[in-house]
């Protein structure tokens, strides 16, 4: 072997090791690279329990309830397996709705509830005219439509 | 900032667009005066 | 072709070959990133969700991928100059790192911008960003690693070095979005995959980002003149060189 070819086998094993360590590395950090938890991981205890964490999922569609004060929101985060309720006191932001995903920081009451300190909307990858995403839910609803008359039958 | 924002014609979310993207055409402009300006040494 | 190449390996030789190209690469910069503004602001449509707050996606993409992509580059000249000890190779990853950590800010910053009026926050430590910030600082001790060191052979390798351990982290910027829980939603283009956005804001979308390539051609050829002249400045070409400059 060349002395160059040698160097290049030495310069790629090293990049192989590097990466190896590095992904054994992030495994064992795994725990502490997750960002938020979502209501499963709560019920099944995974979660801390008297340290602030974030819980992630979707707002429950028909959950949002506004306090009598007009600042504190109480709403329903779910996963579709298992779902927390939230209370919080605060501005929502723009992208916060029903049926759309949220990340909420806080900690978990004695009541079983989370009392959020932050709330922030997660939004997915999807972009379009608002013309296409109004064509889109009334096809969806269409089929839910047909799918429910179908079950009748 | 929302609704009056609104009221005056100016979109709610024209500060962090123009923010993005003034402050990557700076970023350019700089990069290219200062690549220029070392060439001239 | 094979001798060509090898001849065009010599600064000397590609000096003049990377001054003809720049003026292509800088005309096709320009006109891609008028073309692709201009549908940005006035052909593609707002979103259904976001409304207007969208258009960062039009500069924040194309910056994320060119300092993914600019990184991987400038790690494979440099890996290549290490192993094949060329002096052009170690050039050329200078030439490229500034560009890249340009890049990097540039969507580290629109990015913050984005993420305030969607998300409700400027920042977050999820593994996404975290790991591109992370990108930043690899760019800028690269560079500040070869400053550093006076001799030039020894700036490569170790400069070299730094960037080939650093690789590891742009498979994590990329899949940290699948690896884990992050704030920072999926990919909407992937090669695995159709796209999820409508067709106007992909094409707006793809004019950007292939600006950002041809502008980031011109600038690195650019800069590697510039390199060139600095690190051959007492050989008679050069000097004949930035006389008639």
């Amino acid at each position: 072997m060349k002395p160059r070819h040698q160097r290049m086998v030495a310069i790629g094993a090293g990049v192989a090791l590097i990466a190896i360590a590095a992904a054994l590395v992030l495994n064992a950090f795994q725990g502490n690279v997750v960002f938020f938890f979502s209501p499963s991981q709560i019920a099944a205890r995974e979660a801390p329990q008297d340290k602030t964490f974030r819980v992630g999922g979707m707002v429950e569609k028909g959950s949002l309830k506004r306090q009598a004060d007009g600042l504190t929101v109480t709403f329903i985060v779910t996963d579709t397996a298992k779902s927390i309720p939230v209370t919080y006191t605060g501005i929502l932001p723009d992208l916060f709705k029903e049926g759309k995903g949220v990340v909420a920081q806080g900690k978990l009451g004695p009541d079983g509830a989370f009392h959020a300190s932050e709330v922030l909307a997660k939004h997915d990858e999807n972009y379009m005219p608002p013309e296409a995403a109004h064509a889109l839910s009334k096809a969806e609803a269409e089929k839910a439509a047909k799918s429910v008359t179908g079950g009748a039958r | 900032m929302g609704e009056a924002a609104k009221e005056h014609g100016v979109n709610e979310y024209a500060f962090f667009v123009w923010g993005s993207y003034g402050v990557a055409a700076l970023c350019i402009f700089l990069e290219i005066y200062f690549l220029n300006r070392k060439n001239k040494q | 072709m094979n001798s060509e190449l090898f001849r065009l390996a010599a600064p000397q030789a590609f000096f003049p070959v990377a001054g003809k190209m720049l003026p292509w690469f800088s005309f096709l910069a320009g006109a891609l990133a008028l073309a692709g503004l201009y549908v940005a602001f006035f052909v593609a449509p707002t979103d259904a969700t976001q409304g207007e707050a969208y258009r960062i996606i039009f500069i924040h993409v194309p910056a994320a991928w060119m300092s993914m992509f600019i990184y991987v580059m400038m790690a494979g000249w440099a890996g290549f100059g290490l192993a094949m000890n060329t002096r052009l190779s170690g050039m050329m990853s200078s030439a490229l790192a500034p560009t890249g950590a340009m890049f990097t800010f540039i969507a580290l910053w629109t990015g913050a911008l984005w993420g305030k009026p969607t998300w409700g926050t400027y920042w977050a430590w999820d593994a996404r960003m975290t790991s591109e910030l992370v990108l930043l600082f690899l760019y800028l001790g690269f560079i500040a690693l070869k400053g550093a060191i006076q001799d030039p052979a020894r700036a490569d390798r170790a400069g070299a070095i730094l960037a080939l351990v650093g690789v590891v982290n742009v498979p994590i910027i990329y899949f940290s979005v699948q690896w884990w829980n992050t704030l920072h939603q999926g990919a909407s283009v992937s090669l695995t995959r159709a796209p999820s956005m409508a067709a106007v804001m992909l094409l707006g979308m793809l004019l950007m980002a292939l600006a950002a390539w041809m502008y980031s051609i011109a600038v690195a050829l650019a800069r590697l003149r510039r390199i060139i002249l600095e690190r051959e400045r007492d050989a008679e070409w050069a000097k004949l060189q930035r006389s008639t400059a």
